[in-house]
């Protein structure tokens, strides 16, 4: 799952503070995490995509390939989130110069640019690589279960 | 997430969908990657779709879930505690006040609060909860009750001009009244994002604004030193708030208290 993540391309980067904040966050890359506390963590909201890689991902999402269509009235966050496009995410990426937060060090960043898909084209050229990217057999990032 | 150095995940569990088997397998693979790589996790009890109208059956399914789902979760040494408490998050209260009242958002908390085991309660509200002190005191007094408010910053600015004024007007108001309540305070940060991805809606409302956008939220965070930051979402892919390749994969500690 989301914890076999492919390494993306390198340009995908980034930075980021976890530990940082409450000053007691004591988590490094290697060390597991001590969840004995919440005080100084960086925590992501965890939604679930891909849970069912091949298996009926309807749930969440449209079938992989397809163009998303309008939404349905009363449907609400399940619809919302029936047009998920991920490969777009892997493969326009910014890649930012090294900066410097004043006393935190440098930080690498590199962002995916997610802001740039409007009009109907472009979402069938996402669509597309979505199919490219299911035919050329490679996992979708957050294939967990189907790894462990 | 543990190549990447990322603490680890609030898994959002919607209402409404309790019954979803998938998710349940989910949970379960969450909690055993979790525990094989280190990294942590807790359960956000999503209550957006409730509606006080069709009230009557929302405790018992949410105790039921609670029970038979989510507290045998809570044993994993990677499940989220604070104070000796598993954590859960409650999130929606104020977020669609026509939706949900104040007298059903009570009666929530206090049946969660005293479920078993006992949870550390971060409660998920609407980033002008603060106003609710005159405008809806109601709602306010059971704000008022969490250990730990997390006000939902999504929406109220959009770019990083909009969000300089957020952070000077309401977030450091935030902190200062959460510090004055002894009540912990966990903001919301997001990357941006885009409603071009989202069936039947073309319009943009948000950019990334390649990164400055949320470097700006992070900088205002640092400052405030707030108890924990949740930065919304890992996976939100439809609406471009994905925070999947925003990894803390090079750390600043240095830059604690």
């Amino acid at each position: 799952m989301y914890l076999t993540a492919p390494k993306i391309e390198a340009a995908t980067f980034i930075f980021f503070a976890g530990a940082i904040i409450g000053g007691a966050a004591q988590t490094t890359s290697s060390n597991a995490v001590d969840a004995s506390h919440l005080e100084g963590k960086v925590l992501f909201g965890y939604q679930g995509f891909f849970r069912r890689p091949g298996q009926g991902n309807d749930h969440w999402m449209i079938k992989y390939g397809e163009v998303p269509g309008p939404s349905t009235p009363g449907d609400g966050k399940r619809n919302s989130q029936a047009s998920l496009l991920p490969k777009f995410e892997a493969t326009d990426v910014e890649i930012s110069p090294i900066r410097h937060i004043p006393g935190c060090g440098a930080i690498s960043r590199r962002m995916p640019l997610h802001h740039q898909l409007h009009s109907p084209r472009q979402l069938q050229s996402q669509a597309l690589r979505i199919q490219l990217y299911r035919r050329g057999g490679h996992p979708f990032p957050m294939d967990a279960g189907e790894q462990h | 997430m543990q190549e990447n150095s990322i603490d680890g995940i609030l898994v959002q569990r919607f209402y409404g969908q309790f019954d979803d088997e998938s998710f349940l397998q989910l949970l379960d693979q969450i909690r055993t990657a979790a525990e094989k790589y280190g990294r942590s996790f807790a359960v956000e009890y999503d209550l957006s779709p409730i509606q006080s109208t069709d009230f009557s059956n929302v405790v018992p399914e949410l105790l039921d879930d609670y029970a038979n789902h989510i507290a045998p979760l809570m044993t994993s040494s990677a499940y989220l505690h604070q104070d000796g408490r598993p954590v859960l998050e409650l999130w929606g209260f104020g977020v669609d006040k026509k939706k949900l009242y104040a007298a059903d958002c009570a009666t929530i908390f206090h049946a969660m609060r005293s479920a078993n085991p006992n949870p550390y309660v971060v409660l998920g509200v609407q980033w002008d909860w603060a106003f609710d002190r005159t405008q809806d005191p109601d709602y306010y007094n059971v704000y008022l009750q969490a250990d730990v408010i997390q006000p939902w910053a999504v929406g109220p600015y959009n770019d990083p001009s909009s969000y300089e004024g957020f952070y000077q007007r309401t977030s450091i108001s935030d902190k200062a009244l959460t510090d004055q309540l002894g009540i912990k305070y966990a903001p919301s940060i997001t990357p941006g994002g885009s409603a071009s991805n989202r069936a039947g809606k073309g319009e943009p409302f948000g950019n990334r604004y390649n990164g400055t956008f949320f470097e700006a939220q992070l900088k205002h965070m640092l400052d405030l030193k707030p108890f924990f930051v949740f930065g919304a979402m890992f996976d939100e892919f439809p609406e471009s708030k994905s925070l999947r390749f925003f990894s803390p994969s090079l750390w600043f500690g240095k830059c604690g208290p």
